[in-house]
């Protein structure tokens, strides 16, 4: 199963607006380079968990959301750091996955929705994203991730 | 509700106003410009991690900065302080969205505004949205012994009219002799918690129509969540005091509580504490009934009267 990086966003602190990129650093055991939880000042970072290294979502899954309920979750405002497109993500949860051509991460757990994103973005999506909300990972090898890349198990 | 996300700016000013304020004019780093506010907005200002204040946008219509004045509180929480003695130009914070609760009634044939000191700043706002407009103003301003008149000159060109009381010189407000000839107007009203309940009393007192009112009471308003209950926490020595339109996880977060949460829906149990004494209103959505005789999610459920709480 092999899907493609079709979004990358960090964001310096913690609820700032994800800021989009081309391109990011994956740094072992760290996180993404200039990202809120690599920098140890995102949401969670007072109680560190390698599972805030990095997140991934599904692009189909905000499609979804929009024909199912009629709102918009844009991939900027659904805060993960890595969307993605062609995979399904849960079925990689206690996996190592590829991501480019040299960055390997651990899916730790599937990410649990929180209010705590309705407030920063003012929208009703904490039900609909219970059980597809996307994955919370640890960097085991770092690397360059570009847009276009491949997401892909690691046999 | 509105968008809470932070923006990234620089300082690209700061001028001294006066009575120990300074007008603090930020830039967008990272767009072109900022999303554009309304009368009484305010926003929050990121001074440091974990330091979060609420101030209100008063910049002048056209000016594409955001303006917040900030008064220098020497024994308040560092807020103030922190932005009076280290930012400079050019450093860079995060501001919020604006945050539109204090709006401005349209279209209202007159207006009274109260502001206390630093609570002139919402009511700049709302001057300059009524500029040009065929309605009658009444401002009445007081500011604090001694204190210079922060703003004077902008307030005098927008509301030449302006009543400024300044207790030196007029000794204890009249509230009640001012309101009686508010009557009829749109009545808004920004100060400290103390001004602005004189302000209220003596309108419930004359049984004036409900004024519209905003006071420098830190925190984000979330509506009535229930009745204001009191947290003791023993092993830090602290005690708490959680007010009817926050949570209790809100307040223990301000207070510098180190505690995990998530959901803050009381779902997900990130955040469950331990209950030694007290009365709990439970409404989460995750414990047993089991549990909830010794925990609670601070989340979402309240306690009545006093409660205490373990390893906090």
């Amino acid at each position: 199963m092999t899907g493609r990086v079709c979004g990358i966003y960090t964001a310096e602190v913690a609820a700032q607006e994800m800021m989009e990129g081309q391109e990011c650093r994956l740094l072992a055991n760290v996180g993404i380079e200039g990202d809120r939880y690599a920098k140890r000042i995102g949401r969670w970072s007072d109680r560190p968990k390698t599972e805030h290294q990095i997140s991934f979502i599904e692009l189909e899954v905000l499609h979804q959301i929009y024909d199912e309920t009629g709102v918009v979750l844009t991939p900027r405002e659904s805060r993960r750091n890595i969307i993605t497109y062609g995979v399904r993500l849960n079925d990689f949860l206690g996996q190592t996955i590829r991501v480019g051509e040299n960055a390997l991460v651990y899916v730790e757990k599937l990410n649990h929705p929180c209010k705590y994103l309705e407030r920063l973005i003012d929208k009703q999506v904490m039900t609909s994203l219970l059980g597809r909300s996307g994955l919370n990972c640890q960097v085991i090898s770092g690397g360059i991730v570009r847009l276009g890349d491949r997401i892909e198990r690691v046999l | 509700m509105a968008v809470r996300l932070l923006m990234k700016v620089s300082v690209d000013q700061i001028v001294d106003e006066g009575g120990g304020i300074r007008s603090f004019y930020f830039r967008p780093e990272d767009r072109s410009r900022f999303p554009p506010t309304s009368p009484g907005a305010h926003t929050l200002l990121r001074v440091t991690k974990g330091m979060m204040r609420q101030y209100s946008l008063c910049a002048a219509p056209g000016d594409r900065r955001y303006r917040l004045a900030i008064r220098l509180d020497p024994a308040g929480r560092g807020g103030s302080r922190f932005m009076h003695e280290s930012a400079r130009v050019g450093d860079v914070f995060y501001l919020s969205y604006p945050q539109p609760d204090f709006p401005l009634e349209p279209d209202r044939p007159s207006y009274s505004f109260f502001a206390g000191g630093v609570g002139i700043t919402p009511i700049l706002s709302f001057l300059y949205a009524l500029q040009g407009q065929a309605c009658r103003i009444r401002l009445c301003y007081f500011v604090r012994a001694g204190d210079a008149v922060p703003f004077e000159q902008e307030v005098r060109a927008l509301c030449p009219q302006v009543e400024i009381f300044n207790s030196a010189l007029n000794g204890r407000a009249n509230f009640e002799g001012l309101l009686r000839g508010s009557q009829g107007d749109a009545i808004y009203c920004c100060g400290s918690a103390r001004f602005v309940a004189g302000v209220q009393e003596a309108a419930d007192a004359l049984g004036t129509a409900a004024i519209q009112v905003e006071s420098f009471v830190s925190g984000v308003k979330a509506g009535h969540l229930g009745e204001p209950f009191v947290v003791d926490l023993p092993r830090s020595r602290h005690i708490l005091h959680v007010p009817s339109d926050r949570s209790m996880l809100d307040v223990l977060l301000e207070d510098g509580v180190d505690i995990d949460y998530a959901c803050e829906a009381g779902v997900c149990r990130s955040c469950i504490v331990d209950v030694i004494e007290g009365e709990i209103i439970h409404r989460d959505q995750c414990l047993t009934e089991e549990e909830r005789r010794t925990v609670m999610t601070p989340c979402v459920s309240r306690g009545r009267g006093r409660i205490v709480i373990n390893s906090l």
